[in-house]
C-alpha cells in the first residue's frame, strides 16, 4: 500500500501504527515539501523531499529523492509517479486533502494512464468544512473529490460535504483520523465514580487561526466565584495567555496548573488523559473541526465536554445531554455552558452514563483497526473482481 | 483422520462446483465421512441431490457431540490442512470454534490473496467487523450450536454472525493453517452493497432483547448506508420486520428509536450541507476563514523544522572542518617542531609558500 501523507504529523504516525503486523507492506510518501518526519512513525520506507538525517532512534528508513531536493508540487508529483511505477501499489491512500490529496491528484493528471490502483482519500477535520468555505481551495477540493474511488471521513457531515463537492465514489467508513483511542488506558487513568464528584476543569489553551483558547480564557474570567474549590488545568497553553489563565482562576478562588505549553515539542499525554479523567468539565474551542481529539478524550474519560459547535461531536453524543456545543467566538455562551455543567450534577452524571459506552463504540482503537483492515481487504478484492471483469 | 468430522454444506457458493468440493473433502476426511447440506434460500437442490448428499436435520445437529466443518460450493480444502486443524482444535476442548486462514482464488485457480486467522487477542466483535472468517476455515463443536445458529448459517450472510456469537459465548481458538481455497465471489467479497448490507441485515435481524455491545453501532452503520450514503440495497428494507426483535419491550425499542432519530438528524444536516453554495463563492463574510489557516501554519512549522535541520547540518560540517584544521596544525607542529599557534599560521599560508618552506628553499 502506498500512503501519501504529511510525515511530520502525529496523526500520520498514530495511524500508521495501526497498520503494523497487518500483513500490508506500507511505503510512505511525504506530501509536504519539507519538515522533519515525526519521530514516532513506525518501520516503513519514508520517501522524503529532502535528505534528512537518519537518526538511530527512527524505526523508519528515510529514502531521499534521487535527484536532490524536490520542493515543488510538480517535482514531488514526478517523484511520486516514479514511486508508483516502481512499487506498484495495490491501494493508494492519501490522508488529508490539501497536501496529500492534491499531490496524488496532480500525479494522476500528469500520468497518461491515470493511477494504476484504487485511490482512497480520507479527510481531516477542517479539510472540507474549513477549506471548502475559501474560494482559493474550492477547485482543489473539487478536483480531488471528483476523482477519488473511495472516501472516508471523521464524521457523516464530511461524507455529505464530499458529495456536495463532487464525490461519486464509495464511502468506506467513519472513524477518527487519529485511529481512535486506547479506551482501556483512559479508563485506567480516570477517577472512578460519578462525574459530579469531580472538582477539576480541563481547558485547551492554545490560540491560533482555528484554536480559540483566548475565548476559553474570557469565559473563565466571566465565571468568577464559580471556580471556588476547583482545580483548573490548561494544556497546549499559549505562552502569553498562561499568566492570564492563572490570574483568572485564582481570582475565582480556584487553583491553576499549566500541563503543557503550545510550543512544547512533546506533550505529556498520559498526564493530559489523567486530568480529563478527574475533570468534571473539559472545554475546547476551535472555529473549524471534525471529531476533535480533545472532545473524544473528554468523553472517554467521563468529563463533560463543552466543545465548539462546528465539530462533529453531536454525531456520537446527544447535544444538550451528552455535551454542550457552543459558539467558539462567544465567551458569554461558553461561560453559561460551563456554569451549567458545574452546577448540574444530574446533567454531568447522566452524560457520563451516555458517553462512556458511546466512546467505546465509536473511538476504540481495536475496533477501528478491524474496520480499517477490512476496508483495505475489500478495496483489494474489489480491484481483483473488476480486473477479472 | 484423528476424529470423525461432519461437513455441513452451506447454501450459496459457486454454481456447478458442489461435486468438486465434496470430492476434495472426501479426499481429506475419508470416503465415509458424513456430509449434510443445510437447506436455505440459496441452496442448490439439484446439485445436492446429484452429489448424493442428505439434508441436515437441524434439531439433530444442534447440541450434538459432532465436530463440524463448513463449505460452500466452490471451496477446496487444502491437502493435509484438515488433519492439522483438528489436532489444534483437540488441544482446546473448551473452545466453541477454531478459525484458520484461507486463500482467495480466481475461477482459474490464481491466488488473489492469503487471509490469516484472526490476529492474536482479537475479540469476538472484531471477527464480525473484519469479516475475514470464511466458513471453509472454521471448525465448530456442535454442542455449542442451537437451532437458531443453524438457521442463521443457512442464510447468505449469517455465518460470520454465528462465528462472532460463538466466539463471544464459548470462546475460540486460532489455527495457523491455511484451511482451504475459497473462490473470489463478487456477492460476498469486495465492495458490493450486498456484501456489506447482507451482513448488517443478518446481524440486526437476529438480535433481540436488550442491546448488547455493538448493537447500536451496527444499526447506525446500516442506517447510514441505507439513508445517508446510499448503497443501492438489493431490495427494499422493511425496518419494522428488521427491528422486530427489539420492539417487544419499550426499553429495548427506545434504543432503536434513538438510532432512528440519530439518522434523521444526520439526514437533516446532510440536506442542509448539500445546499451550501460555498463553491460558488456564496459565503457569508463572517464564515470565511482567515488567510492564515492550518496549511500555512503547517508549512511554516515545516520550514522552521527544515531550517533547523539545515543549521544543524551546517554546524556539524563546521565542526568537522575545525577538527580537520586542528589535525593539520598538529601534524605541521610535529613535522616542523613548531608551537601549535605557529603551526596554525603556517597552515594558513598559501600552498606555494608552504610548499617552498616544506622543501627548504
Amino acid at each position: 500500500m502506498l500512503v501519501v501523507a504529511v510525515a511530520n504529523s502525529v496523526h500520520t504516525s498514530v495511524y500508521l501504527r495501526l497498520l503494523q503486523d497487518s500483513g500490508w507492506q506500507v511505503e510512505l510518501f511525504d506530501a509536504q515539501h519539507g519538515g522533519l518526519p515525526h519521530p514516532n512513525i513506525p518501520a516503513v520506507n519514508l520517501h522524503t523531499a529532502f535528505d534528512h538525517e537518519q537518526r538511530p532512534e527512527y524505526e523508519f528508513t528515510i529514502i531521499p529523492p534521487e535527484g536532490g531536493s524536490t520542493t515543488t508540487f510538480e517535482e514531488r508529483s514526478a517523484e511520486l509517479s516514479d514511486l508508483i511505477d516502481e512499487f506498484r501499489p495495490d491501494v493508494i491512500h492519501s490522508h488529508e486533502i490539501q497536501h496529500s490529496g492534491a499531490l496524488v491528484d496532480i500525479t494522476r493528471l500528469r500520468r497518461a494512464d491515470g493511477l494504476p490502483a484504487p485511490w482512497l482519500q480520507t479527510c481531516w477535520g477542517s479539510d472540507i468544512s474549513g477549506y471548502g468555505r475559501h474560494p482559493d481551495y474550492v477547485d482543489r477540493l473539487r478536483s480531488v473529490l471528483s476523482a477519488v474511488d473511495y472516501f472516508g471521513a471523521e464524521c457523516h457531515r464530511d461524507i455529505a460535504l464530499a458529495r456536495a463537492f463532487g464525490f461519486r465514489g464509495r464511502p468506506v467508513g467513519i472513524w477518527p483520523v487519529v485511529g481512535g483511542l486506547d479506551i482501556e488506558r483512559i479508563r485506567e487513568l480516570s477517577r472512578p465514580g460519578p462525574t459530579s464528584e469531580r472538582r477539576a476543569i480541563m481547558v485547551k489553551g492554545v490560540v491560533g487561526s482555528i484554536a480559540r483558547g483566548d475565548v476559553a480564557l474570557a469565559a473563565l474570567e466571566r465565571l468568577g466565584g464559580n471556580l471556588e474549590g476547583y482545580e483548573v488545568a490548561t494544556y497546549q497553553t499559549n505562552e502569553a495567555l498562561e499568566p492570564r489563565f492563572r490570574a483568572a482562576v485564582e481570582r475565582g478562588g480556584g487553583t491553576y496548573r499549566c500541563l503543557s505549553m503550545a510550543a512544547a515539542k512533546s506533550v505529556p499525554h498520559d498526564q493530559i488523559l489523567a486530568f480529563h479523567g478527574r475533570s468534571r468539565v473539559s472545554l475546547a474551542l476551535n472555529t473549524s473541526d471534525g471529531m476533535s481529539t480533545s472532545f473524544m478524550e473528554a468523553m472517554a474519560a467521563g468529563s463533560f465536554p463543552v466543545h465548539s459547535r462546528p465539530a462533529c461531536g453531536g454525531e456520537v453524543t446527544p447535544p444538550g445531554r451528552g455535551a454542550f456545543f457552543v459558539s467558539p467566538t462567544d465567551p458569554e455562551e461558553v461561560a453559561a455552558a460551563v456554569e451549567r455543567a458545574l452546577e448540574d450534577d444530574e446533567l454531568v452524571d447522566s452524560a457520563q452514563a451516555i458517553n462512556l459506552p458511546a466512546s467505546a463504540e465509536h473511538f476504540d482503537r481495536g475496533r477501528i483497526r478491524a474496520r480499517i483492515l477490512d476496508m483495505y481487504d475489500r478495496i483489494f478484492d474489489q480491484a481483483a473482481i473488476e480486473a477479472l471483469g | 483422520m484423528s476424529a470423525p468430522v461432519t461437513a455441513i454444506i452451506l447454501p450459496g457458493g459457486i454454481a456447478g462446483e458442489l461435486a468438486a468440493t465434496v470430492a476434495a473433502f472426501r479426499a481429506e476426511a475419508g470416503e465415509n465421512a458424513e456430509i449434510l447440506a443445510l437447506d436455505g434460500p440459496a441452496a442448490a437442490g439439484d446439485e445436492i441431490a446429484e452429489a448424493g448428499i442428505g439434508l441436515a436435520d437441524v434439531a439433530e445437529i444442534a447440541g450434538s457431540d459432532r465436530l463440524l466443518v463448513f463449505y460452500r460450493a466452490g471451496d477446496r480444502p487444502l491437502p493435509g490442512a484438515l488433519e492439522a486443524r483438528l489436532r489444534t482444535f483437540a488441544a482446546y476442548p473448551a473452545a466453541g470454534l477454531a478459525i484458520a486462514g484461507h486463500v482467495i482464488v480466481t475461477a482459474s485457480g490464481d491466488e488473489v490473496r492469503r487471509v490469516g486467522p484472526p490476529p492474536a487477542g482479537a475479540v469476538a466483535d472484531e471477527i464480525l467487523i473484519r469479516r475475514t472468517a470464511e466458513a471453509a476455515a472454521v471448525l465448530v463443536r456442535a454442542e455449542h450450536l442451537d437451532e437458531g445458529h443453524l438457521d442463521l448459517l443457512a442464510r447468505p450472510f449469517g455465518d460470520i454472525v454465528v462465528w462472532s456469537r460463538l466466539a463471544h459465548e464459548a470462546g475460540y481458538t486460532r489455527s495457523g493453517e491455511l484451511a482451504a481455497e475459497v473462490r473470489l465471489d463478487p456477492d460476498r467479497h469486495g465492495q458490493a452493497s450486498e456484501a456489506w448490507l447482507g451482513l448488517l441485515l443478518e446481524r440486526i435481524a437476529s438480535s433481540s432483547g436488550p442491546d448488547r455491545d455493538g448493537d447500536s453501532g451496527t444499526r447506525r452503520e446500516l442506517l447510514r448506508r441505507l439513508y445517508l450514503a446510499p448503497e443501492d440495497p438489493p431490495g427494499p428494507v422493511d425496518l419494522a420486520t428488521l427491528f422486530a426483535g427489539k420492539l417487544t419491550r419499550p426499553e429495548d425499542a427506545a434504543a432503536v428509536i434513538a438510532d432512528l432519530q440519530w439518522i434523521a438528524e444526520r439526514q437533516s444536516e446532510a440536506l442542509e450541507l448539500e445546499r451550501v453554495r460555498w463553491a460558488d463563492g456564496d459565503v457569508k463574510a463572517e464564515d470565511l476563514p482567515p488567510v492564515t489557516i492550518n496549511e500555512e501554519i503547517i508549512e511554516a512549522q515545516a520550514k522552521l523544522g527544515e531550517t533547523g535541520a539545515r543549521m544543524a547540518q551546517l554546524d556539524n560540517a563546521l565542526r568537522r572542518l575545525e577538527t580537520e584544521v586542528y589535525r593539520r596544525d598538529a601534524i605541521i607542529s610535529e613535522l616542523q617542531n613548531l608551537p601549535l599557534a605557529e603551526a596554525h599560521a603556517v597552515g594558513e599560508e598559501p600552498d606555494e609558500v608552504a610548499g617552498e618552506r616544506g622543501t627548504g628553499r
